[in-house]
């Protein structure tokens, strides 16, 4: 579960990025995060992954209240989360294999599983040739799919993904997209930001639709099409 | 299946208590070779700043061990006058013997004492040339060891014996002694202060390589956090990179000094010669003390890398 209660989050530069936000999200819900750009999609998966805190209202994670969480309450709980961030964050300077491997390194697995479940994880998203790459020896496309494998290497029990199509064509991003329904299929609950809308189109599902950081439209799964306020392209 | 889990058990265990710490002992020295003249630099630092003190504290103590020696049969000299024949000479030294506080006495005629002088200096040449020996007859008196433990008892007695009609002037090593422990304790205080400050030197080193190397890897550090890590899982590199900083520089220290005192031992010995035959036992750093000191770098290197660590990485957060 995961309850936003009227969050607002305004940086230090003075930019409010979002305002007075409330929602809730089951568990094993899937939901697509809607809007043009700088409608404060990012700012809210950070939000929920403590990369930044409200500057008001409170949100409850199952029955974590993330503001109180202590330092090791918080690392705990970001391990159960999978990210896959826009600019795809990977270490540069480590294998493709090792940046996938990372989570459950630091989850402090053992050496077999590690490897197992690395090169499962790989295996998932097409990569399991370039494991010896480094980041930046692949094409966009393909760093967003190692994003990917970190993100779900350690079996998440919410996955926060940020634009995870942005770089991927058509058919590759249908892929992706069964890959997240198989994990939503387990139960994880999945929150999708993105501006694609074939995406929604191929996979209807509830969608938070926001706008200049105000949660304009939260449209149920039910109604397939009708969405098209915020969506079209960004 | 149950089996299968135990053993499973067992291998984490072992690879936490063995495996790991391997990997990270491999992996940081890899991250140190990535930039290897700040390393090298460091190390360097790290090798003086325990040479330094180590080599002058060794120097002290041979010095202290020289003065000791020289104690136990500091001697006196007493130069006779030139009218004293060499049996008058000798009937003193004999009559000496027998005087409290005097261990041995021993007459060395002008022509003896010639000749010792050539040996030990090498200066023949000019000397025979000379158409008279300048050289007066000597009596060479050791004290006993209660006078020679005592610089004001062997002081008093050459006094005593400079009221002999026969003697013209006399000389004690006491003074000599004097300067060298003055030395010796000059030697002692600067490897104290210099110490510290080269220890200092040392912990700033020693944290601003860890600084630098954390800066370095900043992105890494962040992706790590925002993965759930801890913050013993992010200083894990650098303590073992300190770790090696530590075990390194205190080799090179070792090294330093050995090299330094098999030099300095060479000119020690060249100069010994010219007093005894045998040479001196320069003392060089023992390998006990040696494993100590490399122990104290390491520590002292995981210390301040940790301290630094707990500074900086605060402030390396995920944006
Ligand atoms: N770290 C930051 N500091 C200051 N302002 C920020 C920061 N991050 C985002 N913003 C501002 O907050 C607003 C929302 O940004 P956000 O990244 O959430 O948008 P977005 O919906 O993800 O856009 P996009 O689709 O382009 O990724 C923007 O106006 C942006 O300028
Ligand atoms: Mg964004």
């Amino acid at each position: 579960m995961i309850l936003f209660e009227e969050v607002s989050k305004s940086y230090y530069t003075g930019q409010q990025a979002l305002q007075n936000i409330s929602f809730r999200l089951e568990d094993g819900e899937m939901v697509y995060l809607r809007g043009r750009s700088g409608a404060g999609k990012s700012s809210l998966l950070k939000l929920i992954n403590l990369v930044e805190r409200p500057s008001m209202g409170r949100i409850m994670v199952d029955d974590i209240s993330l503001g109180g969480l202590s330092e090791r309450g918080m690392q705990l709980y970001r391990r159960r989360i999978g990210m896959i961030f826009q600019d795809y964050r990977l270490i540069n300077s480590r294998t493709v294999y090792d940046n996938v491997a990372l989570p459950l390194v630091i989850c402090g697995r053992p050496p077999e599983e590690v490897r197992k479940r690395a090169m499962a994880s790989l295996d998932l998203v097409g990569l399991l040739e370039k494991r010896n790459y480094y980041p930046l020896q692949l094409s966009g496309g393909e760093q967003q799919r190692v994003g990917i494998a970190r993100a779900v290497v350690n079996r998440p029990r919410i996955i926060l993904a940020d634009e995870p199509t942005g770089n991927l064509d058509h058919d590759l991003s249908l892929e992706i997209l069964k890959l997240f329904l198989r994990f939503n299929r387990s139960g994880v609950t999945v929150i999708i930001a993105t501006h694609d809308n074939t995406l929604v189109s191929a996979c209807p599902r509830r969608q938070l639709v926001l706008e200049s950081g105000r949660l304009i439209q939260d449209i149920p799964a039910a109604a397939p099409q009708a969405a098209q306020a915020g969506g079209s392209a960004s | 299946m149950r089996m299968a889990r135990r053993s499973g058990g067992t291998g984490t265990f072992l690879y936490r208590l063995f495996g790991r710490p391997l990997e990270m002992l491999k992996s940081s020295f890899a991250m140190m070779w990535r930039t290897p003249i700040r390393t090298a630099l460091t190390i360097a630092v790290i090798a003086v700043s325990l040479a330094v003190p180590v080599t002058l504290y060794l120097l002290y103590s041979n010095a202290t061990s020289v003065t000791d020696g020289l104690h136990e049969d500091s001697r006196i000299s007493l130069y006779l006058k030139r009218t004293v024949t060499e049996d008058r000479g000798r009937a003193l030294a004999e009559s000496m013997k027998k005087r409290e506080g005097i261990k041995s006495a021993r007459y060395i005629s002008s022509d003896e004492a010639l000749v010792e002088f050539s040996k030990t200096t090498g200066f023949t040449e000019p000397i025979v040339y000379l158409a008279e020996n300048p050289l007066p007859a000597v009596v060479e008196i050791i004290p006993d060891e209660t006078v020679s433990h005592s610089a004001e008892k062997a002081k008093a007695l050459l006094q005593e014996l400079l009221k002999n009609q026969l003697v013209e002037q006399g000389k004690i090593d006491v003074d000599w002694i004097k300067k060298l422990n003055a030395l010796a304790d000059m030697l002692r205080t600067l490897t104290f202060g210099l110490g510290v400050m080269l220890v200092l030197g040392f912990i700033l080193t020693v944290a601003n390589s860890v600084r630098i190397d954390l800066t370095d890897r900043r992105d890494e550090i962040v992706v790590e956090k925002l993965l759930g890590a801890t913050d013993r899982f992010i200083y894990e590199p650098f303590m073992y990179a300190s770790f090696w900083y530590g075990l390194l520089g205190g080799l090179a220290a070792w090294w330093v000094n050995e090299v330094f005192m098999v030099c300095f031992d060479s000119s020690v010995q060249e100069l010994a010669k010219q007093y005894t035959p045998d040479g001196f036992d320069l003392t060089f750093l023992p390998v006990s003390a040696a494993g100590l000191m490399i122990l104290f770098s390491i520590a002292l290197s995981m210390i301040a890398a940790r301290t630094a660590l707990g500074y900086v990485s605060r402030s390396v957060e995920p944006e």
